[in-house]
């Protein structure tokens, strides 16, 4: 009783000019190539949020694998008045979402957050520095909070698309944006405070 | 109050998060749509304009193409695995439930029971990634005949009679 494969006029926008809308049409009519582009195009999307998310290389290389594989395989369920990449990081957000549940279940006293993006070279210039100490910092928010900030300022998805995949209200986004700016300001400070009077306020 | 862009104290006070709900889904409708307004935002904001200096995580060619190669494999496998043991699964275990209930012929185990296989099915389900809503129709029969007819055996049971016939 699979659900009827998506069509080309099912698609509102489509446009053949468009290699995502084209390929898009073309993975649901079962093309492997156009899900090969697909897979390529999307998977470092997917990658960098769960890798915001889960905070661990291989975390987000399997719920990379496995949002990807969800995706392809249920693309007729995609309703093109989202934003593609919107829609994919909803099944990406649920893909972390369970794997946390799991986590929690395995051991209620884990740590939250393992691995961070390596300083790299000693000589960090103050840029690359306090991005380094962001990236720390964004690991001691609670997910909660963590995933708005991540789909707002990294993945740069507007307030109302953030409120359409999260399934809330816009206002509801917006305390929970303001909370988690202030979590993420806090953390950052305490993080930062011992070089605070050489490096100062960004 | 109209505005055609935000105004600067409240776009501060929009940064800082000291806004009235309604203000603040009122600018973020804004910024949403003006990008002069976002970029403003961002300028009033230091925490995001390092965020967005830090937005840029680039990842090696290989890694992207390790990614998308183990995304395609992925796919292939479970195209293969999954619609040969579809239906096999679903008989197996609606089977296996009815079985079990019957054996036990006890119907207030038989609840537990059937949440146990239920869980056991999700499980499977799960495993071959099969959405739940394309089965759930079938899963819904499978089970009030499942019910029905552990209910009617083990009242059967109860009776002296054979659960059978």
């Amino acid at each position: 009783m699979a659900a009827p494969a998506l069509r080309r006029q099912d698609l509102h926008l489509y446009d053949a000019n468009n290699d995502e809308s084209r390929s898009i049409a073309d993975a649901c009519d079962g093309d492997p190539q156009a899900q090969s582009w697909l897979a390529q195009h999307f998977s470092p999307v997917v990658y960098r949020f769960a890798l915001r998310m889960m905070r661990n290389e291989q975390d987000a290389r399997d719920a990379t694998q496995e949002t990807m594989v969800k995706v392809l395989r249920n693309l007729h369920r995609y309703d093109d008045r989202w934003r593609f990449q919107t829609w994919i990081l909803s099944i990406a957000r649920n893909t972390c979402i369970d794997e946390f549940r799991r986590r929690r279940h395995r051991s209620s006293a884990q740590p939250p957050d393992i691995a961070d993006p390596t300083p790299g070279p000693l000589e960090l210039s103050s840029q690359r520095q306090r991005a380094t100490t962001l990236h720390v910092a964004l690991g001691q928010v609670p997910p909660l909070y963590r995933e708005v900030l991540v789909l707002y300022h990294f993945e740069h998805l507007m307030y109302r698309e953030i409120a359409e995949l999260l399934d809330i209200p816009i206002g509801t986004v917006m305390n929970r944006i303001f909370r988690a700016r202030k979590k993420l300001r806090q953390a950052y400070e305490g993080l930062a405070d011992p070089d605070a009077q050489r490096e100062g306020p960004p | 109050m109209t505005w055609l862009h935000v105004p600067s104290d409240l776009l501060d006070a929009f940064v800082q998060g000291d806004v009235s709900e309604e203000d603040a889904v009122r600018v973020a409708l804004h910024v949403d749509d003006c990008a002069a307004c976002q970029a403003r935002a961002v300028a009033a904001d230091p925490l995001a304009t390092t965020l967005a200096s830090a937005s840029k995580l680039s990842l090696p060619d290989s890694l992207v193409q390790g990614l998308a190669g183990s995304v395609m494999a992925d796919l292939e496998r479970r195209a293969s695995v999954a619609s040969p043991v579809t239906p096999v699964v679903g008989i197996g275990l609606v089977a296996a439930a009815a079985l079990v209930l019957l054996t036990l012929g006890d119907s207030s185990g038989a609840l537990i029971q059937l949440q146990t296989l239920w869980h056991a099915a999700l499980a499977v389900l799960r495993a071959v990634d099969i959405p739940l809503s394309v089965v759930a129709p079938v899963w819904l029969v499978a089970a009030v005949v499942a019910i029905g007819g552990a209910s009617l055996a083990s009242w059967r049971l109860e009776q002296g009679l054979s659960p059978w016939r």
